[in-house]
């Protein structure tokens, strides 16, 4: 025992314990961050993407701010079928999309642009031309 | 292989088994009545759609396809009366939906006078039946596209600003 006061074993416990303190802090932060990254994931919506041809579906979670069209790139990833040229999107109801590519899933919806984010992969066609009749 | 410039063949087992094989994949798990799609034989397939006016009200129509040319060739698609489920001139014109100022896809009640109701749009078999002039890059293939490619086509009209209400 010190005659001044002092113990050593009691510094490096109270050491110790701030130390402890100050990574436990660090990880509940960790947790905080991880849990609104977490709310934030499930706040993302749902997005389809049809390809009539391929009749194939995929479906992934998109942030509110992705644009149409980098949603269909990455449904053309998961599709494993490159965006062709002529290729257009349409919602299930026939309403051509091409003009609203650059708005966010955010805006399609707050503009009323659509209803659902479900999509059709198409391509052209022919006929109605007036120089073939 | 091109369908260009050839005559509509019909290949009723091809078909058969060409729309079952496609209808299953189209409805990924789902069942008709889940799609609101009837099937009342094996080379039929009833689609209801809805022309949708620019004030959002809806008119109903019933789309009949027939696969007995498919896949080589696309789907018969008429537009029909849902009672009858039969398209026949003058008193079932009111079944087919008015759509003008689309540039790919146009109804008409009568093509040329011929009694016949053509869906203008080079995903139908009743297009080349008629022997409508086509660029040869947007002719049916049969190795890569499918019906559900020919109801997209249709819809596309079906909305603003181009659906304009019934045709009679």
């Amino acid at each position: 025992m010190h005659m001044d006061g002092e113990n050593p074993d009691l510094e490096k416990a109270e050491a110790d314990l701030e130390k402890g303190l100050k990574d436990l802090k660090k990880a509940e932060h960790e947790i905080e961050e991880a849990e609104e990254e977490i709310d934030e994931a499930k706040k993302e919506p749902l997005v389809e993407f049809e390809d009539v041809n391929l009749l194939e579906t995929v479906t992934f979670h998109a942030p509110w701010r992705t644009t149409l069209t980098a949603a269909w790139d990455e449904a053309a990833r998961l599709l494993e079928e490159p965006r062709k040229p002529d290729d257009r999107l349409q919602n299930h109801a026939g309403t051509d999309l091409m003009p609203y590519l650059a708005l966010t899933l955010r805006e399609l919806v707050e503009k009323k642009i659509v209803k659902a984010l479900k999509f059709q992969i198409v391509g052209p066609t022919g006929g109605a031309n007036v120089d073939s009749w | 292989m091109s369908i260009l410039g050839k005559a509509p063949v019909q290949d009723i087992a091809r078909g058969r088994d060409a729309f079952a094989d496609h209808l299953q994949r189209a409805l990924r798990g789902r069942t008709l009545d889940d799609v609101g799609w009837a099937q009342p034989d094996d080379l039929t397939l009833l689609v209801p759609m809805f022309g949708t006016r620019p004030d959002e009200r809806k008119d109903a129509y019933m789309l009949r396809l027939y696969f007995d040319h498919y896949p080589t060739w696309p789907p018969s698609a008429l537009f029909v009366n849902p009672l009858t489920l039969h398209y026949s001139l003058v008193e079932d014109a009111k079944w087919v939906p008015n759509g003008s100022g689309h540039p790919e896809i146009a109804f008409h009640t009568n093509y040329s006078t011929s009694g016949q109701q053509l869906i203008c749009c080079s995903l139908t078999l009743e297009f080349y039946k008629v022997n409508h002039s086509v660029d040869s890059k947007l002719v049916w293939q049969g190795d890569k596209q499918t019906f559900m490619a020919t109801l997209a086509a249709v819809k596309r009209i079906l909305v603003p600003p181009y659906y304009q209400g019934r045709a009679a």
